[in-house]
């Protein structure tokens, strides 16, 4: 009902507007949409109950960060900082554990019936009828969720950051803070992932339960199963004990290019990386590889270089998706409701 | 009758002949004759210069009375000095009873600056003379001398030099002697004697002490041989010898880069070349300078020159140092280190090189993302506004 009354304020916008500058009030149209979308969803009790399981996760998380760093078992002095966000006493997994492994619910749970309870309402028809394009429509619910998820990310992030400086009583060196605020970026474009991907089931199936359903079954396969069939491939394939190095190499290269098949394992790796000065690569490694390496962190754009194909495939994956939804959604037939 | 008489007048001239004859022939016997004799066993004695003689002498009374006797001495030479003793005293009178004798003692000194042969004295008590000879067998001198047993020592450049000379005091008086060393430019010499530092010393005569003598060469001291004589004087006397410090050079080699910053930054494959600066630090001169690199696995690094043939003590040379990182290194920082090797020395330097990923596969990523946000344009150009 209330979203009803918010669109039934537009045609009063546009008859405000002069007729020759249709763009320009096109691109207002959008953006009140995606007003009414982030008002929408920051009011809603999903929303609410969302962000009450995340924060409590975050706060446990940065609890057991700051009981280990007092405790003493922050081995680099140097990156405390960075720590906060790794670290872990052992009763509670650490903050990025909790990022990759809510963050897919929250995308799912914004994203889910995006389209499709519009449309079995009754209110898509009657949105599109308006003058709007219907390409906002889709780019609206996308960017608007985006906004509240990059919103809660980096609040959440910085009230880690926050605290940090609490606990540990020194501020951040400017890489420091770079690095924190591009791991948060990578956290926004994972999450964006699974968003667009349960935007795209929304799209594609008629019944939202139907598409939570799906989303959360990929979810769960790549959580939880895809480890398993993993486990199994690698018994099967596992080279014996007298194979030569070249084929333990392979082996390893081969269930390291599976296991980046999953989102989860991106993230995690790209977080390792630019939350982890120290880490120098993210393969197995041979000895002359580390003949003579010295234990050093790398600098900022090393790290980034290190990831960057994980951020590519990430960032390329959720395009991906969107692209899919975008078409499908534009291919469909809109009734309105009989 | 008259022969009786004339028998007696010839053997009174005889008499009177012989009596005046034996007056004229031996007036040595008559002296003799005399009641007093002085008497001593040893009259003739050999003596070295410095050293006294002691004689034991008797006066004899061959008279009937106790007679008196004036004590003298007849010296022919100077420098001699003599006592004559008795009873603790020195005598001038000595009376003896008849038929009794007396003892004296005369100390004789022999003078340091004395020279060889044959030297008489007289003693005489009243008209009784005793005749003494001595004999110096070697010329005596009046001097101070300065030995040193070990006078040549060798050692590096860093080493300190330590002799032990003895100052030997050969005069008749105690002497107090400076002590000095005239050493080169840059040397310190330091006198110790008994553990303490000194500048002079006292010798009592004819006694000896022994002085440590410390030589300090300068920092940059060349290789070679040094003489620094040091003496011991006063204004009477003065010894001096010469001692000799033999410096063997040290061997020193330094290796650096010409800027002195010890990291480097190279792509991963990629090259880098290191300017290196190797300095001779030592004393002495160094031949044929090889240049190795010990690298992490893979990795290499040519050197040009890669040997130095010589280079003079002070000197530099500038070796051009090729570093190659291998393909396969990991982003980060690895170790290298540089050394330059002679047979006696060699120098090290530790390179701390970063490692960079080739920033190939970043722009095949932005690629990647450019084509499907093109992708998703053409979407957005094919299947929006309609």
């Amino acid at each position: 009902m209330e979203r009803s009354w918010v669109w039934s304020r537009l045609p009063r916008l546009s008859i405000s507007r002069s007729p020759a500058s249709e763009k320009p009030a096109a691109s207002s149209a959008f953006w009140v949409m995606v007003r009414k979308e982030v008002g929408d969803h920051v009011r809603s009790w999903r929303f609410a109950i969302l962000m009450g399981i995340i924060l409590l996760a975050c706060i446990g998380s940065v609890y057991s960060a700051v009981t280990a760093l007092r405790g003493g078992s922050g081995d680099e002095q140097g990156a405390a900082f960075l720590q906060m966000f790794t670290l872990s006493d052992g009763t509670l997994p650490n903050f990025i554990a909790f990022v990759s492994f809510l963050g897919p619910l929250m995308g799912i749970a914004l994203g889910f019936d995006a389209v499709n309870t519009e449309r079995s309402k009754g209110t898509l028809s009657r949105l599109i009828s308006q003058p709007i394009y219907r390409d906002d429509f889709l780019k609206a619910k996308f960017v608007s969720t985006l906004l509240v998820i990059t919103a809660a990310i980096f609040s959440l992030g910085f009230l880690v950051m926050g605290l940090g400086l609490i606990v540990i009583g020194y501020p951040p060196t400017s890489e420091e803070f770079l690095r924190v605020l591009l791991f948060l970026l990578t956290a926004v474009v994972y999450i964006g992932f699974w968003l667009n991907l349960s935007i795209l089931f929304s799209v594609r199936f008629r019944q939202a339960t139907t598409s939570a359903l799906a989303g959360l079954a990929v979810w769960i396969f790549f959580s939880v199963f895809y480890g398993m069939i993993l486990n199994l491939i690698a018994k099967g394939t596992a080279p014996s004990a007298e194979s030569g190095a070249s084929d333990v190499m392979g082996y390893q290269k081969l269930m390291l290019a599976l296991n980046r098949l999953s989102p989860s394992e991106l993230f995690n790796e790209a977080n390792t990386t630019l939350l982890m000065p120290s880490v120098r690569s993210l393969g197995p490694l041979t000895m002359e590889q580390v003949v003579g390496a010295l234990p050093s962190p790398l600098p900022l754009g090393q790290s980034l270089l290190l990831v960057w194909p994980q951020l590519t495939g990430m960032l390329s994956a959720t395009m991906i998706c969107f692209g899919l939804s975008y078409l499908l959604f534009m291919r469909q037939e809109i009734r309105s409701r009989s | 009758m008259r022969k009786a008489c004339r028998q007696a007048s010839i053997l009174a001239l005889v008499a009177v002949i012989l009596w005046t004859g034996g007056l004229f022939i031996s007036p040595q016997s008559a002296r003799a004759a005399s009641a007093l004799e002085l008497y001593t066993p040893y009259t003739a004695v050999d003596a070295a210069p410095g050293e006294s003689v002691s004689y034991a002498i008797e006066l004899l009374n061959r008279g009937g009375e106790t007679m008196k006797a004036d004590i003298g001495f007849q010296n022919e030479t100077n420098g001699w000095t003599y006592e004559l003793t008795a009873g603790g005293r020195v005598i001038k009178q000595l009376a003896v009873k008849a038929g009794g004798s007396e003892s004296l003692s005369l100390r004789l000194d022999v003078p340091l600056e004395i020279d060889k042969g044959e030297y008489r004295f007289t003693v005489t008590a009243g008209d009784a003379q005793l005749p003494l000879r001595v004999f110096v067998a070697e010329k005596g001198t009046f001097t101070s001398k300065l030995e040193v047993e070990q006078a040549n020592i060798e050692g590096h450049a860093d080493s300190s030099f330590t002799f032990s000379a003895k100052l030997t005091n050969q005069t008749a008086e105690e002497q107090t002697y400076a002590l000095a060393a005239a050493a080169d430019n840059g040397w310190e010499a330091r006198f110790t004697s008994g553990g303490n530092g000194v500048t002079s010393v006292t010798v009592d005569p004819n006694a000896s002490q022994t002085i440590s003598v410390e030589l300090l060469p300068p920092d940059q001291v060349k290789a070679g041989t040094y003489s620094i004589p040091i003496m011991a004087a006063n204004s009477a006397t003065k010894a001096e010898t010469t001692l000799e410090a033999v410096i063997t050079g040290t061997y020193g080699i330094g290796l650096n880069t010409a800027d002195e910053r010890l990291n480097a930054t190279v792509k991963a494959g990629g090259t880098r070349s290191l300017q290196l600066i190797v300095t001779n630090t030592g004393t002495a001169k160094l031949e044929d300078i090889s240049l190795t690199a010990q690298t992490p696995t893979d990795w290499e690094v040519t050197f040009e020159p890669k040997t130095i043939r010589s280079l003079e003590p002070g000197k530099t040379a500038s070796v051009q140092a090729v570093i190659e990182s291998a393909e396969q290194s990991l982003p980060g920082d690895y170790a290298l280190n540089l050394s330059a090797n002679t047979s006696q020395k060699s120098a090290d330097a530790a390179i701390r090189v970063a490692v960079k990923s080739s920033s190939l596969w970043g722009w095949i990523g932005i690629l990647i993302i450019a084509a499907v946000a093109g992708g998703i344009y053409w979407l957005f150009r094919t299947y929006g506004r309609r």
